[in-house]
């Protein structure tokens, strides 16, 4: 059998590192992307996993499509495509609607919604020529969503419409391209993540510190993506909602 | 003494393969069904032959104090039971309102809602004892939307939908994790499927869709994701999941 292949899209200390680390412990070859894939925590991904490394501007269709050859070209056609970002830009968080600059909810569409469009186009094109699986699978795409795809909380509609055209790009792939033999599963994670740091703890710089599992742990959401890639085509997942068992929804 | 994966309405589909998988993983599955005792001694026979261990119930659970009191049993009996997995169909086929009689809509109601009423009734207060637990509801398209002649099942359905949730939003924090699993297409499951169909549509449909098209739904490939939703960690649960076959049209898009 040969190796799969993963790219993520979006990477740093969360569900991307999580699943880089998980995928290559699982004997895939893993690229990851950034635009700045210099950050120490993607650094010690390559160190400790040998996973590889690339800068990318996702919301570029030249640049996308670059790291899709590049990949390619490195390490073979991809079979897992994980589209990781979130996309807000800094100064969109907690704006109202009558604050909120225009310049930067449209960075922040292109920053999610389009670059997961981007990234869905360049996997499928890829993924449609593989060769199918023992299964009959050609490859899995997953797009790591929000809470916002679920529900439009206030002051944050920049987010919200962005999550969700995430959503309807993902329900529309999955229409087209799962009878093609592609899985998409579109992932909301409906929580605060809190990832395992240097002191053992796990804390989300605004939630605060974990405690009694009250966040989500990105190691356990990497083992639901690697689950979703391994189902079986007679029983394909698409959207599946992660929340911490305490979370109020 | 070996937890327990307590199984209602265990065919041979989704019910008993969930059971057998189970078993492989060092649960002690009690498989309980309606009738068929010759079918259900061969589910038992099949998890003893793999080296596992099994228990089989004929259970009515429309009948007064039946899951009650085979819950009882088993915690007396058997051991605690960690994993219940509500498996109990309730689809009579498409009917125009005016052939729905009052007596089959209240049976959809007892098989598709009140008696998971009354297994949550039955564990939740012993799992929320323990600080753990976990209930797999299998659902259907009928949960998501009510198509032409489907007022008994949608309705039943439905109920359990919400049940679920509302069960979710009191025992999550308790530790029992609760999942509304919507089994969106048709399963490869000579006890349901093939029943409704009859042998030879059952076979035709088979040849059509299934085996090597995988396009009805495969028990044991189900039983995987069961499984794993068992396993998911408490700070990443998720409490509905869609199920389908790759080349099938969802619900949303009917």
């Amino acid at each position: 059998m040969t190796r799969d292949v993963a790219i993520i899209v979006g990477g740093g200390p969360g569900i991307s590192a999580s699943c880089a680390r998980l995928f290559a412990k699982s004997g895939m070859h893993v690229a990851i992307a950034a635009r700045n894939p210099d950050k120490p925590v993607l650094q010690d991904l390559e160190k400790a996993h040998g996973v590889r490394r690339y800068a990318c501007d996702a919301s570029e269709p030249a640049a996308v499509e670059l790291l899709f050859q590049n990949v390619v070209q490195d390490l073979g056609a991809p079979t897992l495509v994980v589209h990781n970002i979130d996309g807000r830009v800094a100064g969109i968080f907690r704006k109202g609607i009558t604050e909120a600059d225009p310049s930067m909810a449209l960075e922040t569409l292109r920053g999610s919604a389009f670059s997961a469009f981007l990234v869905g186009q360049q996997a499928a094109r890829l993924m449609l020529e593989n060769e199918p699986s023992a299964n009959g699978a050609k490859g899995t795409i997953i797009f790591t969503n929000a809470s916002a795809a679920l529900k439009g909380f206030a002051s944050s509609g920049a987010f919200a419409m962005a999550c969700q055209a995430k959503s309807g790009l993902a329900q529309s792939m999955a229409r087209e391209l799962m009878p093609q033999g592609i899985h998409v599963a579109n992932v909301p994670i409906d929580a605060a993540i809190g990832w395992t740091q240097d002191d053992g703890t796990r804390a989300h710089r605004l939630a605060g510190t974990a405690a009694d599992d009250n966040m989500a742990d990105p190691d356990y959401i990497a083992e639901i993506y690697l689950q979703l890639h391994r189902q079986h085509r007679s029983t394909w997942a698409f959207e599946v909602v992660l929340r911490p068992w305490l979370e109020k929804w | 003494m070996k937890p327990v994966c307590l199984v209602l309405g265990a065919g041979a589909g989704i019910g008993g393969t969930v059971g057998r998988r189970f078993a492989q993983e060092g649960y002690h599955a009690c498989l309980c069904r309606r009738s068929d005792a010759d079918g259900l001694k061969r589910l038992v026979d099949g998890i003893e032959a793999d080296g596992n261990s099994a228990s089989g119930f004929l259970l009515n659970a429309i009948e007064p104090d039946s899951i009650e009191a085979r819950v009882a049993a088993i915690e007396a009996e058997i051991g605690p039971i960690e994993v219940v997995v509500y498996n109990l169909g309730a689809q009579i086929g498409d009917r125009a309102l005016k052939d729905t009689s009052a007596k089959a809509f209240e049976t959809g109601w007892r098989m598709g809602t009140f008696g998971l009423f009354r297994l949550a009734s039955a564990v939740c207060p012993r799992m929320e004892a323990r600080g753990k637990g976990t209930l797999l509801v299998t659902s259907s398209t009928a949960a998501m939307r009510g198509n032409a002649g489907q007022h008994s099942h949608a309705a039943a359905m439905g109920g359990r939908r919400m049940l679920c949730q509302s069960l979710n939003a009191e025992f999550a924090s308790k530790g029992i994790h609760v999942v509304h699993i919507v089994i969106d297409g048709a399963v490869d499951a000579p006890d349901t499927l093939g029943k409704m169909l009859g042998p030879e549509r059952f076979e035709q449909l088979r040849e059509a869709r299934g085996r090597e098209h995988d396009g009805l739904m495969l028990p044991a490939e189900i039983a995987e994701t069961y499984l794993h939703l068992a396993k998911q960690h408490r700070s990443t649960w998720t409490h509905e999941i869609d199920l389908r076959a790759f080349s099938d049209r969802p619900w949303w898009n009917h």
